[in-house]
């Protein structure tokens, strides 16, 4: 199940936060999650071993999508199921959507009420179209390994 | 006529509810044989959901196979087909409570919070008919099933509800499927539920009619027979949507190509 999408300055700064839940979208934790991502991906940038794209908890799994101004973070829980690529594409494909759309994404004070209602829409789409595509691939994964 | 009516039952309803049988038997053992070759716990809910089918059919059949073929008694005195059909419906409910854990199982995964509270609905009928096969024993004469419409109306709801979900479900994953072989096992699926749901309304019309209709009040309306035309009709599309022999899949994915 994904649990928030996170947008991200690459200066480690949130810019939107859309969760499942309304207490998802807590500023203070949003704020939170982009300093440790961000250091993180400092750290690894430091010490030479690349961005990271995937991060993996005990809870939870984090697809990361990088642009030059701004990142986006898709947290799933973890369920040890094979739909990795699915929620990376979504990842992809939130942060291209993003990406055609706005000229300049890389400071929340930057966008206007409406901008920051298009982008909640247009994650909340986008969550909603991977949990679809997800309980296909389950269903008929199972049904194809079990009846046909 | 003589020949075509025994004991109020007539010839035809025994032959072709023989052949369903035959049908859902074979069903069944193919169902147990894929069980065998994936072990994969859809397949082993759905087994049972069949054995149990065959079996409640079993002995429904049997019930009408007694009160046709026995002529030494009669049939007001000892009703078997009250008793067979009463005993079926038994079966029948502890099949729903296994399509409702292969629902689960492919669409769901909700685990006990969802298979429990239909088991429960479904405990509600074998409750309710126990007394009456424990008044039957006691009474077996002719008349404890026409007493006991009110729990075949209950089934019913139940089943109609948990067919209708695995139509919905069914069908849905067929429409969003675009792989051509999970679309059309996910359609035939989804098909075969509507089919159940249509043969348990006509089973309850049939019952409905022959309780207040006079023209019928011998029992067997025509509904009874569009009723097992259906179910005959659901086991050849969950035959193909369950099974789905290496022929079927050949034109399945032939056509795509």
């Amino acid at each position: 199940m994904i649990h928030t999408v996170y947008i991200i300055s690459r200066n480690g700064l949130p810019i939107i936060a859309v969760g499942k839940d309304e207490k998802d979208d807590d500023f203070v934790e949003a704020a939170l999650f982009s300093g440790i991502l961000s250091a993180i991906q400092t750290a690894m940038q430091e010490i030479d071993v690349g961005v990271p794209k995937f991060v993996d908890t005990k809870k939870f799994e984090i697809f990361i999508e990088l642009e030059e101004e701004f990142a986006v973070a898709l947290v799933r829980e973890s369920t040890e199921t094979e739909e990795r690529d699915l929620m990376h594409d979504i990842t992809a494909e939130i942060l291209d959507k993003l990406d055609k759309k706005y000229d300049d994404l890389s400071d929340y004070n930057l966008l206007s009420d409406k901008q920051l209602q298009d982008i909640r829409a247009l994650i909340v789409n986008m969550i909603q179209k991977g949990e679809k595509e997800l309980s296909k691939r389950k269903a008929t994964k199972i049904a194809s390994d079990s009846l046909w | 006529m003589a020949m075509l009516w025994r004991n109020k039952i007539p010839i035809s309803a025994v032959i072709y509810e023989f052949l369903v049988v035959v049908a859902l038997c074979m069903i069944t053992f193919f169902l147990w044989k894929k069980y065998v070759e994936r072990k994969k716990k859809p397949v082993l809910y759905l087994g049972f959901t069949f054995t149990f089918f065959s079996v409640a059919l079993l002995v429904d059949t049997l019930g009408r196979w007694l009160g046709f073929l026995l002529i030494n008694i009669d049939y007001m005195d000892r009703s078997f087909t009250d008793i067979c059909t009463l005993l079926s419906y038994i079966f029948l409910a502890i099949a729903n409570c296994f399509v409702i854990a292969f629902m689960d199982s492919v669409f769901f995964h909700k685990g006990t919070d969802f298979i429990l509270p239909f088991s429960l609905f479904n405990g509600v009928v074998i409750g309710l008919i126990i007394p009456k096969i424990t008044e039957w024993i006691a009474d077996p004469s002719f008349g404890k099933l026409r007493e006991s419409t009110y729990i075949l109306y209950y089934y019913g709801i139940i089943s109609i509800l948990s067919y209708g979900l695995l139509a919905y479900f069914g069908i849905r994953e067929g429409v969003l499927n675009d792989d051509r072989l999970p679309k059309v096992g996910f359609y035939l699926i989804g098909t075969f539920g509507v089919c159940m749901i249509l043969m348990f309304v006509t089973i309850a019309g049939d019952t409905i009619l022959v309780s207040n209709v006079a023209a019928f009040s011998q029992g067997y309306s025509p509904l009874y027979y569009i009723g097992f035309t259906l179910a005959a009709i659901s086991l050849g599309l969950g035959y193909l949507g369950y099974i789905m022999p290496d022929w079927f899949k050949n034109i399945v994915v032939r056509t795509t190509t």
